[in-house]
């Protein structure tokens, strides 16, 4: 098999990740695009680890799973903490940035 | 749950087929598996049903695990599912649940930039697919032989041995105890091999426990940190005063 | 470059050792001990019965024991080291004459016993086999035989495109010097401090920034390499940040601290551009020795030296307050008052100073010091003691008038290293020290005492209640305006000879410097005049605030009492030959002993030649330092407090000038009458007779010659003073300040309407603008 046929899979989930994050407007919806987007680069660290023959990726999509559960677990709080306070959780609702 | 049903197919598609050099069956798998991955992620990001878009996340996410599998890392393809399928998404439904989102479908989804997140997106894809071409073009993944099955000969009873090991050996099912020798062992089929008692078994799991325990013990440890400052943060987060 | 050359050359030839007695190379715990006390002040200080202040004193005062242990042990190997020594550059070096082009370190030791025959060559041949080689057998010779060898620890702490960077520590004569300076000031502060900010909100914040600027400091004093440089710089502007923003509640005091960071990063620009400079023309190093080694070895290009100097000359002007990055230094009177005294006496803006004599030999090739009469690191000194000083006249706040004076002082320091008095300077950091810190701290006494820091509104009069604070106020003003023989007059006078200017005396001076020696004459009169001036308004007179002001308790005088010793008697440390001559089994006595002790005269310092100090410009100096003071004391101490007598209020300054001055003198005279009415009658006869042509003459000459002179030089110098710091300081530089800050206003304003708040605009944004760099790249690169 051609390695790019992973890294441009990798590349493919990778965009409808970002699209995802740019355009949804329920916070849930936007933390699981950015799973798609972390999906992505785990298969790139597996297909490389692949590639070179040795277990250094997999040892880092191991580790990036990990952190991706803490992500979810934080970013979630986070959506029912915004929830909580404004009874919507539209990201395109806030705007406390606005300058 | 194609991804799901396809796996074992897979593992021994893996098993069996990887390691030789033309590999139409794993080529077919893989535009499979992918074709399925990126139209349950196309979905995942467009469709207007918030619970639909979970179920197309452990769609692709279990599709990923069967590339994890078919790269032949079994290890993550495992814990894709276990950690990923078992845990996060259920994690995600309960968010979908407690924010009280509409469950039928909703117009509203997507936000007034659509036009301009397609743009990025396809503009990401442009750049990275000339990039990704223009550096590997046709590098091809070359799986190295699977390491010989270590073996210890001990004494056995014929009565315990599985079918399978009898059947390729031709024991007589009378023999009592009896070793198997070295070179018995090693003209078995290493999936036979796989069941002999005293072979040893571990893959590349073994390299892997290998490597976090020794080479990366300081990040898994800032890992298993990472972890409890999240379990505590999330806590401290979303708790009511 | 063979051994006997370097020898006929007169420059000692090796470097550093990493053979030295213990506390030599052990230095880094005197920065480890502050820097330990911060953590443990900052997660257990608020447990601590005093809030984390034991903690830090305990902390200090080790390091300050340790410090001294140092020096002493500094003193010895000095003197009597004989162990193995090394070059950078040459690596090897021993007594056969070989060359051995090695890089660093990977060096058999050379030995400088002076019992092997091959070291005479060394020396004279005057000197005699086995004796060593003693300080006076040196200045018999007029030359420094015996080399200063730095001691120099350390390890690799990490490899990067294959460049080794070193961490460890730099010890020698100025490293010992400033780990004393420092850890004593420090300690002195710590100590007056748990009075002055007693039950303040954030004493134990407090107390954990004092250990750690106190760490950063000493961590950079001992740098081995310019990358351990620059983080301590950045280290200390942290600090400083911090403590001069204490109170960040008002905010004026946080505007300071972010003034002071500022300002100080655009210095820091020169500083990173010149240590990049100097790393690459040095073939990629930051060893300091091996840098300094090869600009004093010609192996570093002119041009490159030049431009590192100039580069650095930014950082220098920015951290020690020179003109024209100086205005951050008066705004950070804000922060506690013992904060002040830190950051002038020995911490953040000395450490522009001893950065330039730390990389030496790359401001004296880069600069051409030597031969030349000008150049920029004196030009800088020069203007800012002037400067400073005439901005010091024209503040009502004690503090910013010792801010002023801060700023002109260190000039001197600056044009002395400008132009080639390299001793002076330091000698004069190291007795600024002392009397700026005692004048400092006594400010703030007064101050805790009266609440406020306006000398004409809240002081005056406080002499009769705080006699201490007044008495070591006074020594140390007396110190600062280099008054025979405090320590300031030997510093300043040393700095004036160095400039070899107008050939007054100072023979084999590194050039002829005429400018800086006007101006730094011109400084010393300033100086003593606002002080005097200072002292007026705030210890004499009548006082002006509220309330009853007590004298200080004794954590803040005893610091004072030890500051003002030294400001009285640290300049015998540094005696000029000739004076006061040792006995006959110590020869040389007192001479120069700082000088001997404190300049690195090695391979990795220029062979820089020492004036010979005259007595004809001690006077004149002198005479310069007394007429500033003596022109205040009449404006203040004569006219003003007889006005005030006779009007019985409290004055500060003549109501108008010179237009009343004839009416002002007229009332002191009439005041002169009746207080002498008893006399004038008893008199009367006498007077009768003599009050005639000649009374009428004196008192025409008096009224209308001396008078006029007097007034119209106090009147110019307030008056250019006062332009200087309006126009100047005020309109152009804070014009220019607050003219870049309305720019980016305007554009800000422009760029705002992008700003919708929206998170996933911005995501948008960010990803489109990663890609079409990552596109550019992909295509271009």
């Amino acid at each position: 098999m051609m390695l790019n046929q992973f890294l441009l899979l990798a590349a493919a989930l990778f965009c409808l990740g970002v699209y995802g994050v740019l355009t949804r407007r329920n916070g849930v919806l936007v933390l699981m695009s950015v799973e798609l987007i972390l999906n992505a680069v785990n298969i790139n660290l597996v297909a490389f680890g692949a590639f070179q023959d040795n277990v250094m990726g997999d040892v880092f999509a191991v580790f990036v799973i990990a952190v991706a559960a803490a992500e979810v677990g934080v970013g979630l709080a986070m959506v029912l903490l915004m929830y909580r306070n404004r009874k919507s959780i539209d990201f395109s609702e806030v705007d406390m940035m606005k300058g | 749950m194609m991804g799901l049903a396809a796996m074992p197919l897979l593992a021994q598609a893996t098993d069996t087929l990887t390691r030789s050099e033309f590999d139409l069956p794993e080529n077919i798998a893989f535009a499979v598996i992918a074709g399925l991955m990126l139209y349950s992620a196309f979905r995942m990001v467009t469709t207007g049903n918030v619970v639909h878009a979970a179920l197309y996340l452990v769609i692709v996410l279990a599709a990923s695990a069967a590339i994890f599998i078919l790269l032949g890392s079994d290890f993550v393809g495992a814990t894709q599912i276990l950690v990923y399928i078992g845990a996060i998404v259920v994690l995600f439904l309960f968010g979908i649940m407690l924010t009280k989102a509409q469950l039928g479908d909703d117009d509203s989804v997507e936000n007034e930039r659509r036009t301009m997140g397609a743009l990025v997106g396809v503009l990401l894809m442009v750049v990275m697919t000339f990039a990704l071409v223009d550096t590997f073009e046709n590098t091809e993944i070359t799986f190295s032989e699977p390491e010989p099955i270590l073996y210890v000969p001990t004494e056995v009873q014929v009565g315990d041995l599985p079918t399978p090991v009898v059947e390729a050996l031709q024991l007589p099912a009378d023999a009592g105890a009896v070793t198997i020798s070295q070179a018995d062992f090693d003209g078995l089929d290493p999936e036979v091999q796989r069941r002999v008692p005293g072979a040893e078994v571990f893959g590349n799991n073994k390299q892997i426990a290998d490597s976090i325990f020794s080479q990366y013990i300081i990040p898994f440890e800032a890992v298993s940190v990472l972890l409890l400052a999240a379990l505590i943060g999330a806590v401290v987060v979303a708790r009511k005063e | 470059m063979s051994f006997l050359t370097l020898a006929v050359e007169a420059v000692p030839e090796v470097s550093f050792t990493n053979d030295a007695s213990w506390i030599l190379e052990n230095v880094w715990l005197i920065p480890l001990l502050p820097a330990l006390s911060f953590l443990g002040i900052l997660f257990f200080g608020k447990r601590m019965p005093k809030g984390g202040s034991e903690l830090g004193i305990a902390a200090i005062g080790a390091a300050f024991l340790l410090a001294i242990f140092a020096n002493v042990a500094w003193m010895d190997h000095r003197d009597n080291f004989d162990g193995p020594a090394y070059s950078a550059l040459h690596g090897e070096v021993d007594t056969h004459g070989d060359d051995h082009g090695d890089e660093e370190e990977h060096a058999a030791p050379f030995a400088i016993t002076a019992t092997e025959t091959g070291s005479s060559a060394l020396d004279d041949v005057t000197v005699s086999e086995d004796v060593l080689l003693t300080a006076a057998v040196e200045a018999a010779e007029g030359e420094e035989s015996h080399p200063a060898v730095a001691v120099l620890t350390g390890r690799e702490w990490l490899v990067n495109g294959g460049v080794p960077f070193m961490i460890g520590t730099l010890l020698d004569g100025p490293s010992v010097l400033m780990l004393f300076v420092v850890t004593m000031i420090s300690l002195l502060v710590h100590v007056y401090s748990t009075d002055y900010v007693a039950g303040d909100r954030r004493y134990t914040h407090y107390f954990a920034f004092l250990s750690l600027f106190s760490a950063s400091m000493l961590f950079f004093v001992i740098s081995r390499s310019t990358l351990q440089l620059i983080m301590a710089w950045e280290l200390v502007g942290v600090c400083s940040f911090a403590l001069i923003g204490h109170w960040w509640e008002e905010k004026p005091n946080s505007d300071a601290a972010l003034k002071a960071f500022l300002t100080n990063r655009v210095g820091d620009i020169g500083l990173l551009v010149g240590m990049t400079i100097l790393f690459f023309s040095a073939g990629g190093t930051f060893d300091i020795i091996t840098i300094n080694e090869m600009a004093v070895a010609g192996e570093i290009s002119q041009t490159a030296l030049t431009w590192a100097a100039i580069s650095l000359t930014a950082a220098v002007m920015s951290k020690s307050g020179q003109f024209i990055l100086h205005t951050w230094l008066p705004d950070a009177m804000a922060g506690p008052t013992p904060v002040s005294a830190l950051i002038h006496a020995a911490t953040m803006v000395v450490a522009g100073v001893f950065m330039i004599a730390r990389l030496y030999p790359v401001f004296y090739e880069g600069y051409s010091i030597p031969g030349s009469s000008i150049n920029g690191l004196a030009v800088i000194g020069s203007v800012t003691v002037v400067f400073g000083g005439l901005l010091a006249f024209v503040q009502n706040d004690i503090k910013k008038v010792l801010a002023y004076s801060t700023v002109s002082q260190l000039g001197y320091m600056v044009l002395a290293l400008g132009v080639g008095a390299w001793t002076a300077a330091i000698f004069h950091l190291f007795t600024h020290a002392f009397f700026k810190a005692g004048l400092f701290l006594g400010s703030g006494s007064v101050a805790h005492s009266v609440h406020s820091f306006d000398m004409k509104k809240d002081m005056g009069g406080m002499r009769k209640f705080m006699p201490t604070t007044f008495k070591t106020f006074i020594i140390c003003s007396v110190a600062l305006a280099g008054v025979f023989p405090t320590a300031g007059f030997w510093s300043k006078d040393e700095i004036l000879v160095g400039t070899g200017g107008l050939g007054v005396g100072a023979e084999k001076a590194n050039g002829s410097y005429h400018l800086m020696l006007i101006m730094g004459l011109v400084g010393a009169a300033l100086t003593g005049a606002y002080m005097t001036r200072a002292i007026y308004l705030t210890f004499f007179g009548e006082f002006r605030g509220h309330g009853t002001p007590h004298e200080s308790g004794p954590r803040i005088t005893v610091p004072l009492i030890i500051l003002s010793v030294f400001a009285a008697g640290a300049g015998l440390l540094n005696l000029p030959p000739g004076f006061l001559a040792g006995s006959a089994s110590n020869p040389t006595g007192w001479q120069e002993r700082f000088g001997h002790f404190i300049e690195p005269s090695a391979a990795y310092f220029p062979a820089i030649s020492h004036a010979v100090p005259s007595w004809w410009l001690a006077v004149i100096a002198s005479v310069a330092g007394l007429i500033g003071p003596a022109i205040a004391y009449w404006y203040y101490f004569i006219k003003v407090d007889s006005l005030a007598k006779e009007t019985g209020e409290s004055l500060t300054e003549l109501p108008d000038g010179l237009t009343t001055t004839n009416s002002l003198a007229s009332a002191g005279h009439a005041f002169l009458v009746n207080k002498y009415y008893l006399d004038h009658l008893y008199n009367d006869v006498i007077v009768a007779a003599v009050k005639g042509p000649i009374a009428k003459g004196a008192y025409w000459f008096n009224q209308n010659v001396l008078d006029k002179v007097i007034d119209t030089a106090g009147e110019t110098s307030v008056k250019s003073g006062q332009f200087i710091y309006d126009k100047v300081d005020q309109g152009l530089i804070e014009g220019a300040v607050n003219g870049s800050g309305f720019l980016s206003s305007q554009s800000g304003q422009g760029l705002r309407r992008m700003q919708t708040g929206k998170v996933q605009q911005y995501a948008a944004l960010l990803f489109a603008g990663a890609t079409i760099l990552a596109g550019i790249f992909i295509i271009f690169v």
